[in-house]
């Protein structure tokens, strides 16, 4: 990709336009006869995964619309430029030499860690597809935030929903030796503790057994588990690997960050842009990506953001976010994780099975009254960014 | 025997006595009832329900037309404006009104509603008279609550995505200026005097205060609850006083207009989302949809002093003569 030669530093050379504008938080403007624009250019790393590929594409496409919807009204405008990564974190890095005001990115296997060497290289950098605890503790970066949950929220979704409303306090794990398996396991010892549960290491006599591992992992251990006799909603997981299994097989209660089926909160409304532009739901992955493009387009209009330390800058400050989930999204301070509700989605009943519908459904959001309750406390974290 | 200027007199003591009584007659409440299909009506004077209105589905705004004859309720699901003559209560027309009407405002003089199309970014322009869309107008992303200028001469609608609030000139019929406010902004109001409005912004938790001259946000009044979730906004007659409706924490703000400030909340029931006040400003109406019931706040002393059982989730609430 040839850096765009318009492009100086992260923001076009200004041009003239109408109207007056103010910064630091609002700004009015009559309607402008010219189309004089600052245009800012957002970085896009799309996995080699040609799905994953297609839904970070088309949330980050929706969530560049709503952006440019604002930014367009005070003279701005986003726009975005894609590189796909080659698994040496080099795709990140490319934008930002390029000149992206951000990078959004992180999905796909090892995408956490590749994008961010676009941060150590000193790029802003949006996380919408790793879950890795690491990420928000140990390998922390003070310009990486991170909009896609955590493993430890996934997991303390599942507790407080499982331990704390349905009294099922006996735990086991089931693990397949992958590096997110032996987050996903780390999590759930802790989160269960706290919760007053125990994790004990008879599958058979368990409450709930928690899939600890990869998503190319849960469709086996979910078959294997239900043709043992275990009832679907006994059986837990993170993320939506356990959404796309086949519908004959479809088990297990799944904690993610975002549903096609949600309606509350205008979550009707975006789920429904979604689909009419693509004719396809949208997933967690594609909510991320629309998050991540509004989030910098709002940074834009209300505070001026135009290089990567007033992005960072406008994110510490907490703003509040509408992430269509019914509270104001904002991230921590101690690891710069978006707080969030998350829902859990179980098998739906099989009368209610449709072509279109997919065979979960929400069964319930977790998390409103505290969001901290979800995911690593400040006590707890193991995140020091440097000065 | 009695003199019969004394008996003029008291004549016309007595005529003027009915006259007063008459003129100064409790106005009546609508309340549109979203899960209902219904609107109820409440007699201020006793704040007691004296009828229920089979309206349409999915109700939501409602307003009045300035001589109180006329009640009109967007139906979401129906995709029109159902007009209800207040005397009969009966639905006797329905306006298309683009898809998904939620809300709209009655001009002063009564001869347009203004309608905001979520679905279509757009906010439409009828004729009261013949239901006729005379304008349809681009506005901000995802537009909810409208509010008119007390003279009539601008618009407010406010949009959900893009945060602004799109102020329409009602004579060239057009977007004049964008102003950008809290975040998830769902309704405004205007001051009497015409020179603030105030704006609720849902997610931001905030109320944006508006020079109306300027096309500003001259402050941000933030409301000290977990949450808050304002909604509804209404401001009392005299312009000393403005009232939020808070979804979240299930109170209704007292803002002081001329300290601009937050002065007192006043829990209601549950999910408080649209407010109406009478004209004398002695009475504020807060719709609680979850706990299906309307609060009556009075406004001098700031209490609530009754809760009144309406129909299936309330939402909006428009005050008649």
């Amino acid at each position: 990709m040839a850096p765009d030669p318009r492009v100086t530093g992260h923001r076009v050379e200004r041009r003239a336009f109408l109207g007056s504008l103010a910064a630091a938080g609002w700004a009015s403007l009559a309607p402008r006869a010219a189309h004089a624009e600052d245009v800012f250019t957002v970085g896009v790393v799309l996995p080699a995964d040609a799905e994953k590929a297609t839904e970070l594409s088309r949330g980050a496409a929706l969530g560049l619309d709503d952006a440019n919807a604002l930014a367009t009204l005070f003279g701005k405008r986003l726009r975005l430029e894609t590189e796909t990564e080659r698994g040496d974190g080099q795709a990140g890095r490319a934008l930002a030499r390029a000149g992206a005001l951000a990078v959004v990115g992180g999905v796909g296997p090892g995408g956490g860690e590749a994008l961010l060497q676009a941060a150590t290289d000193g790029a802003t950098v949006l996380n919408v597809g790793a879950p890795d605890d690491r990420l928000r503790n140990e390998r922390c970066d003070r310009r990486a935030f991170h909009v896609t949950p955590s493993v430890s929220m996934y997991v303390d979704a599942l507790t407080q929903l499982l331990i704390e409303q349905r009294k099922l306090t006996r735990w086991a794990v089931a693990g397949d030796g992958s590096p997110r398996g032996a987050e996903i396991e780390a999590a759930a010892r802790r989160s269960v503790a706290r919760r007053g549960g125990t994790v004990i290491g008879d599958t058979v006599a368990a409450d709930i057994l928690l899939l600890a591992v990869d998503d190319r992992g849960a469709e086996a251990v979910v078959a294997r588990g239900i043709a043992e006799g275990r009832r679907p909603d006994r059986i837990a997981g993170v993320g939506e690997a356990g959404l796309r299994l086949p519908v004959e097989r479809a088990g297990g209660l799944w904690a993610m960050g975002w549903h096609h089926e949600l309606e509350r909160f205008s979550a009707r409304e975006l789920n429904g842009r979604f689909r009419r532009r693509w004719s396809a739901p949208m997933s967690e992955t594609s909510w991320a990506a629309w998050a991540a493009l509004k989030l910098v387009g709002e940074a834009v209009v209300r505070a001026g953001a135009g290089d990567g330390a007033a992005l960072v800058a406008f994110m510490e400050s907490a703003p509040p976010f509408d992430g269509h989930k019914g509270d104001a999204l904002t991230f921590r301070k101690w690891d710069h994780q978006l707080r969030q509700p998350l829902y859990v989605a179980g098998p739906r009943k099989r009368e209610d099975i449709g072509g279109q519908l997919g065979p979960f459904a929400v069964l319930a959001d977790v998390g409103g009254k505290n969001l901290d309750a979800l995911g690593t406390a400040t006590a707890e974290s193991r995140c020091r960014f440097a000065p | 025997m009695t003199p019969d200027w004394v008996r003029v007199a008291l004549l016309s003591l007595a005529l003027l006595g009915a006259v007063a009584t008459s003129g100064a007659a409790e106005p009546l409440v609508y309340v549109s009832n979203e899960r209902g299909n219904s609107v109820t009506v409440i007699d201020a004077a006793t704040d007691k329900v004296v009828a229920s209105i089979p309206v349409g589905n999915r109700p939501r705004g409602i307003g009045v037309s300035p001589d109180g004859r006329t009640i009109y309720v967007a139906l979401g699901n129906d995709n029109v404006i159902a007009v209800v003559d207040a005397a009969s209560r009966v639905v006797k027309a329905r306006f298309a009104a683009g898809t998904d009407p939620e809300t709209f405002a009655v001009s002063p003089d009564g001869t347009r509603l203004y309608v905001s199309n979520e679905d279509a970014n757009t906010a439409s322009v009828l004729d009261t008279k013949t239901g006729k869309v005379l304008a349809t107008i681009p506005v901000g992303r995802e537009p909810e609550g409208v509010a008119v200028s007390p003279d009539g001469r601008l618009v407010y609608v406010t949009a959900e995505t893009t945060h602004t609030i799109s102020v329409i000139d009602t004579s060239a019929l057009k977007t004049v200026a964008t102003i950008l406010v809290g975040s998830r902004p769902r309704e405004s109001a205007f001051t009497p005097d015409g020179q603030r409005a105030f704006a609720t912004a849902e997610i931001g938790g905030a109320v944006s205060v508006i020079d109306v001259a300027k096309n500003a946000v001259v402050a941000t009044l933030k409301l000290d609850r977990p949450a808050p979730k304002p909604k509804g906004v209404v401001v009392h007659p005299s312009g000393k006083w403005a009232y939020v409706a808070n979804g979240g924490s299930n109170d209704v703000a007292v803002i002081d207009v001329g300290a601009l400030r937050i002065a007192d909340f006043i829990p209601v029931g549950i999910r408080p989302w649209g407010l109406g006040i009478t004209r004398d400003g002695k009475k504020l109406y807060v719709a609680n949809g979850v706990s299906e019931s309307v609060s009556v706040i009075d406004t001098a002393s700031q209490k609530v002093v009754a809760t009144i059982p309406v129909g299936k989730a309330p939402w909006g609430i428009a005050v008649g003569r």
